[in-house]
């Protein structure tokens, strides 16, 4: 199809508003629980036991200690978490289109799925499909006796009419008639993937109405 | 700044702290200075693994001086304030309580509008257009004006092209002609209502009343 080079838009960054209120609280409770115990012993009452026990486990485990070094690799991991939640634009199910004047719209990336499945339950020869859905994929699995060539060309067309600033890919190709192969394995997909299911005897009612 | 860069700031100078307390105490327990052959410098901090985490020596070291304590407490307040700040700007609204609009011709007249109204209004200008169920709107603060945030529903085998262009046409340009406004920009997320297709993923949540505008 004409014009499918991807457009350079800005990328719309997650605000990280969970994350950073979790650390904030956090440090919040650490940092002020410091405070108190310092304060209570700068006015003459004792140290509360967990600082002075915390203050001797610093003090007698040795960098080789198990405990420490697990303490070390969390830590590691924790913070290099924090840096990507920090760095990564995230809003990662937000597929942003070309721009229409000063509105930037972005399209939900299971919604894409949803408007290619709906298409392609109409198509003839399609009895069973299956949408799955990525940043940078679209994979489609028929069952029927329909042409994926022309599936594809068709699906094609929909899809450029979602004109996507970055078009995505689109495989379409038959499977076999196992539709509840592996329930299992889309349960584990998580955020990085979206799939959509659609039978034709629920989608043939539907697409009645747009075909008659 | 707006809140955003505030937070990723702030969770990836937390992130580095930790990553480089963790690389350090790994580097010295693990000993890989010495399986390396590197010779690190005599002020560099945790080199054995034979030495413990923080020594009692290191701990009171400065314990004995006048300025120390004050600036543990003073520290500590510094931290506790910032981050009771931080944690209570991710639970308050964010955005402005009402725009300024421009009043050419009456130069002593100050005008004013709740952004909950100026969001209303595009709100109901969103919802009547085509292919759209639902829509909510929230103004937020963007880098020199502020920014409209829609997020609308589209019915199924809805066009978003078409729905971009209606709303850029319709409710924000009609929004911005009608207040004055130098320049209302807008950001635009459109979810698809399913059909009645069997779905598996991450699509049942969206119930209520508005999509959530984020």
């Amino acid at each position: 199809m004409g014009g499918e080079s991807a457009v350079k838009v800005r990328r719309p960054r997650a605000p990280r508003t969970v994350a950073a209120a979790v650390v904030a609280a956090v440090l919040l409770v650490v940092a002020g629980a410091l405070l108190y115990d310092v304060v209570a012993v700068r006015t003459g009452h004792q140290a509360r036991r967990w600082r002075a026990e915390l203050a001797d486990e610093l003090a007698t485990r040795h960098l080789d200690d198990t405990a420490v070094l697990l303490g070390a690799g969390a830590g590691v991991l924790l913070g290099g978490w924090l840096l990507w939640l920090a760095l990564a634009p995230g809003l990662r199910r937000w597929l942003p289109l070309r721009p229409h004047g000063e509105t930037s719209a972005a399209i939900d990336r299971s919604g894409v799925a949803a408007l290619l499945a709906d298409r392609a339950a109409g198509l003839p020869g399609v009895e069973h499909l299956r949408v799955r859905i990525n940043r940078r994929r679209v994979r489609i699995a028929l069952a029927g006796p329909a042409d994926p060539a022309s599936v594809q060309r068709r699906l094609r067309e929909e899809l450029a009419a979602v004109t996507l600033a970055r078009p995505l890919r689109l495989d379409v190709r038959t499977a076999g008639r196992r539709r509840r192969a592996k329930p299992a394995e889309d349960s584990t997909e998580d955020s990085t993937e979206d799939t959509v299911e659609e039978s034709v005897k629920d989608a043939r009612s539907a697409a009645d109405g747009g075909a008659g | 700044m707006s809140r955003g860069t505030v937070n990723r700031l702030l969770l990836g100078v937390v992130g580095a702290v930790l990553l480089a307390a963790g690389v350090l105490v790994l580097a010295g327990g693990l000993d890989l200075y010495g399986r390396l052959g590197v010779d690190p410098p005599s002020w560099w901090p945790l080199t054995s693994p034979d030495q413990p985490v923080v020594s009692a020596d290191s701990r009171t070291r400065w314990t004995g001086e006048a300025w120390w304590w004050p600036v543990v407490i003073g520290g500590l307040t510094v931290v506790v304030a910032g981050t009771a700040w931080w944690l209570v700007a991710q639970l308050r609204r964010s955005g402005p309580t009402s725009v300024v609009l421009p009043t050419p011709g009456a130069p002593g007249l100050r005008l004013r509008l709740r952004t909950r109204a100026l969001e209303e209004a595009v709100e109901s200008g969103a919802v009547v257009l085509p292919e759209v169920e639902r829509a909510g709107v929230r103004l937020v603060r963007g880098p020199r004006h502020p920014r409209l945030r829609a997020a609308v529903r589209m019915t199924p085998g809805g066009d978003p092209a078409a729905l971009a262009e209606h709303f850029e046409a319709g409710p924000r340009t009609g929004v911005l002609t009608s207040l004055g406004l130098p320049e209302l920009p807008a950001d635009l997320r459109i979810r698809v209502v399913a059909a009645q297709p069997e779905v598996t993923g991450r699509r049942h949540r969206h119930r209520g009343k508005r999509p959530r505008v984020v």
